[in-house]
């Protein structure tokens, strides 16, 4: 798609702003054609197509920031908003504010996709076909009573334009689908989900089969409608690559976006502290291969760079967006992500993984006479004092060491500081998984790792 | 800024297009909105914006194909675009067998008060910006509280809708909020978050009490202790309600999840599902209400619906689609987003009835209560049957009017069972956003403690 025209008035706009006494002005700019559609019980509904383009304008004046969006690109339609941005700043500056911004050397990029297959070349009846034939693998079986499966694709250009100043235009091609199944046997009802993603265009149902990701789901809802009820307790617990994931992310790596961890979260004071022990690293890593999070740049323009969260046991690196990296005098991270134009960006994770070192999972499984495997979590939350919950909806026993029966309604919940410090041994296969992540704003992230064995884990029921 | 007259012709010129180019059926749904906020993060004033959009969303059906598309321009020749993609997504999506044509025309809407204020539309950021400055001054003067979050945020909105069944309907409205999020730390312990909610569609909520309740939970919450797991009486609040009730028993309550076999309570009317005290209706007609309107998101009159009552389950709530799939019609709960998404079944303002006690006179002579205030973790509950884990924080035992915090506290259970054991119901209600509900008390909630 041609911007063609706009990164010349994005900069006249951002000149203005710093004449008119901006320290910092930004522009960035989305132009992108999206698809959407569910498939609710068969019935292909909700299908949306759309040509999305507009622009965030973000000054920093005084110590504080001021912001602004529109979907008017003309000229005239980029100095209103600017205009907005700084009336706003100015407003907000009355008494002087008390934040900062980094500035960086001046750039110029041009970033394209590494597209397989182009979601725009692939019909819209080749899309409906594919998830039709997921939704027809997940109703072989009487206990499925209602199924959903939502995709969604996008295909864009994102033009970056500052008072650096930089000028970085960036392509992407992004699918995405998201399925949930609900069953009931009996008087036992139950919900199980998954979602997969791709970052060169087209290409789930070249990464994920719909008989393999079928089954798999189908399999994860028997143990949720036959599995037993966990015992209430403390337990030793083996996590798999998904669970461990998704635990790093929620329960981890939000205490380590630096906005969140200097308004007082667990880690605030912990940089530089030994926090876990020597074989654990966890890194929110831009350059993962097809993560949903692998960027060259943010949306702030900012060079994506590995967040070491702990390295070797160490509390290392918060990660950070322009604000931050000044505040703490530390190397900008490239953190900062916006859903769309309409919203300023904010610290948030991309690919985040714990480093795998060299456990086979039988090796974590030895030893264990009673304990839990726990294999998907379905959500969860933390809180600033790194208090957690997750909910699993993948989960079986271990008995002697070995992976025993399905565990229906499993949560756990602890302190995620206690949580990592409890990691005793850490398996050696590392797998990338896809999701969605809220702050807010939802955008795409990845978040993976090994198998993990961690003791003293909290067990809750869900009672029933 | 266009006026609603305005509007109005661009959807009724849609509608008429749309017919013209062959389509069986059209809805088109055009907003503006403004909406202009100030936040502050971790003791300092951070961001002022203001944001002026509005688009266009538009619905055809040709031959009981569906398609939609939309743009968030105004202009005519992009207008028109759309209605060419939608008309193309029709051809191309296959067919809907439930498809039950749009609403047709209603004769009657209600005049709902207190939806629009002039002041609030025409509100300038420097106002804005003083409520946050107010927010932020009161809970800063404390050494061992840390602003989190303080926003506030006044928004005006301007829409118009009409179809080719004769609905033609138009209107504006305003709503402000302040939200606030504090932590304590007193050197040895951060406090869990503890956050606040304002809301109204009239004016700018008076940021004193709300901080001053905010500040004096964060206090309340320092120094906490652990208990020992049983079963607790447990008396939640609000926004705890709004959490646990919003991922189990509301979802229970919407007529697609009805219809699909995903509502644990589809087949129970005229059962008795909850205790004799519990009425719980969808109002969309409340003065006032942040949820309110005169038409719900396809031009549907909003009206008060009866979910429960008195323990005895009514009914649902429908949209126009899942309402004639369960032979029902609409009830007028299809809530639109944004221009640029279809309308989806949900509520307008869902609210439990209050009863007659003030929370202050339980606790003061109750024995032994977990209040809590929030809850974390609501979002891993099972809505298919009922099931929720979730941690409670903050929360305390509060035993004849005396409060002590207390950490690492689980309730666990089934909302089905919960909303049996009804024990107290506060008189005094609050709004967390369209969600209102006075505070409750439970006998007998499984608490696991981390001790």
């Amino acid at each position: 798609m041609v911007l063609s025209g706009l990164p010349d008035t994005a900069a006249k706009v951002v000149d203005w702003a710093v004449r008119e006494g901006a320290s910092f002005a930004e522009v960035r700019i989305d132009k992108y054609v999206l698809t959407y559609f569910s498939v609710v019980d068969g019935v292909v509904k909700d299908v949306v197509a759309g040509v999305e383009s507009g622009a965030s304008l973000r000054v920093f004046y005084r110590g504080v920031w001021g912001f602004s969006s529109t979907t008017d690109l003309s000229t005239e339609g980029l100095y209103r908003a600017m205009n907005y941005a700084l009336a706003s700043a100015r407003a907000l500056s009355a008494q002087g504010g008390t934040s900062s911004v980094c500035l960086l050397p001046s750039r110029d990029d041009f970033v394209r996709a590494d597209v397989k297959v182009s979601v725009l070349d692939v019909p819209f009846e080749t899309k409906v076909r594919d998830a039709l034939e997921l939704y027809k693998v997940l109703v072989s079986k009487d206990y499925v009573k209602s199924v959903t499966v939502t995709y969604m694709d996008g295909a864009g250009e994102s033009l970056y334009v500052s008072s650096d100043p930089r000028f970085i235009r960036q392509e992407y091609s992004i699918s995405w689908l998201g399925v949930s199944v609900t069953g009931r046997e009996g008087e036992r009802r139950a919900s199980v989900g998954e979602e997969i993603g791709s970052t060169d265009g087209y290409t789930i149902w070249s990464r994920w089969l719909q008989e393999e990701l079928g089954a798999a789901l189908l399999n994860r809802l028997e143990g949720q409608l036959r599995g037993k009820s966990p015992t209430s307790g403390i337990f030793t617990v083996v996590l798999a690559p998904p669970a461990v994931g998704a635990l790093i992310h929620e329960a981890f790596g939000h205490l380590c976006e630096a906005d969140l961890a200097m308004s007082g979260s667990a880690v605030k004071d912990l940089r530089g502290k030994v926090i876990a022990k020597e074989f654990i690293t966890v890194v929110d890593d831009p350059a993962l291969p097809g993560g949903f999070g692998t960027i060259k740049y943010d949306d702030e323009g900012v060079e994506a760079k590995p967040a070491y969260l702990v390295k070797d046991g160490v509390l290392r690196d918060f990660m950070v967006n322009r604000e931050y990296a000044s505040k703490l005098g530390v190397e900008p991270t490239g953190n900062a992500r916006a859903s769309t134009y309409k919203a300023p960006p904010l610290i948030r994770m991309r690919n985040t993984v714990l480093a795998p070192r060299d456990y086979a999972l039988d090796e974590l499984l030895e030893g264990i006479k009673f304990g839990y495997y726990l294999v998907s979590i379905s959500g969860g939350e933390t809180n600033l004092d790194g208090t957690f919950h997750l909910g699993l909806q993948e989960a079986y026993e271990i008995v002697n060491g070995e992976v025993g029966e399905p565990v229906r309604n499993l949560s756990i919940s602890g302190n995620s500081l206690t949580i990592l410090r409890n990691a005793e041994a850490v398996g050696k296969d590392l797998q990338l998984h896809y999701g969605r992540c809220s702050k807010g704003q939802t955008v795409l992230v990845s978040f993976g790792g090994p198998h993990v064995r961690v003791t003293n884990v909290l067990i809750g029921a869900g009672g029933g | 800024m266009l006026e609603v007259s305005e509007l109005l012709a661009i959807v009724q010129y849609v509608v008429e297009k749309g017919l013209q180019r062959g389509a069986d059926e059209v809805e088109a749904y055009a907003s503006v909105s403004t909406l202009t906020e100030a936040v502050a993060e971790n003791n300092a004033l951070h961001t002022a914006s203001k944001v002026v959009e509005g688009g266009v969303g538009i619905r055809v059906i040709r031959g009981g194909r569906v398609g939609f598309s939309y743009t968030n321009s105004l202009k005519e020749e992009d207008i028109l675009r759309a209605l060419e993609s939608a008309l193309s997504i029709a051809e191309h999506v296959p067919k809907d067998p439930w498809w039950p044509g749009l609403p047709g025309r209603y004769v009657k809407y209600p005049r709902v008060g207190k939806l629009y204020s002039e002041k609030l539309a025409n509100v300038g950021i420097e106002e804005v910006i003083e409520y946050v400055r107010e927010m932020l001054g009161a809970a800063a003067s404390r050494r061992e509280l840390t602003v989190v979050y303080a926003g506030a945020d006044v928004s005006f909105g301007a829409e118009a809708l009409a179809n080719s069944s004769g609905i033609e309907v138009w209107g504006k409205g305003t709503s402000a909020s302040l939200s606030i999020e504090v932590v304590a730390s007193d050197g040895s312990s951060v406090t869990p978050s503890v956050h606040c909610f304002e809301g109204s569609r009239v004016e700018i909520p008076d940021p004193e009490p709300l901080t001053r309740e905010c500040v004096d939970k964060a206090l309340k919450s320092l120094k906490p202790v652990r208990i020992s797991s049983g079963r607790y009486e447990v008396l939640l609040s609000p926004y705890a309600l709004d959490s646990l009730i919003g991922y189990t028993l509301a979802p229970a309550l919407l007529g697609d999840n009805v219809v699909r076999g995903k509502s644990p309570i589809a087949d129970k009317v005229g059962e008795v599902i909850a205790s004799s005290e519990i009425t719980i209706i969808d109002d969309g007609t409340l003065e006032g209400g942040l949820g309110s309107s005169n038409f719900d998101g396809e031009g549907v009159p909003t009206r008060k619906n009866e979910l429960v009552v008195k323990g005895v389950l009514k009914g649902f709530v429908y949209d126009n689609y899942w309402g004639r799939r369960a032979g029902k019609g609409s009830t007028g709960n299809a809530l639109r987003a944004t221009y640029s998404s279809l309308p989806k079944v949900g509520f307008n303002n869902l609210m439990i009835s209050r009863g007659s006690e003030s929370v202050e006179s339980y606790l003061g002579s109750a024995k032994k209560v977990l209040l809590i205030d929030n809850l974390q973790g609501a979002h891993t509950s099972v809505p298919e049957t009922g099931e929720f884990s979730v941690v409670a924080a903050p929360a305390w035992i509060v035993s004849k009017g005396e409060f002590v915090a207390v950490k690492d506290v689980m309730i666990a259970g089934n909302i089905w069972d919960l909303i049996k054991s009804v024990s107290f119901i506060s008189r005094e209600v609050k709004s967390v956003g369209s969600f209102v509900a006075p505070w409750i008390s439970f006998k007998e909630v499984p608490v696991v403690s981390k001790s």
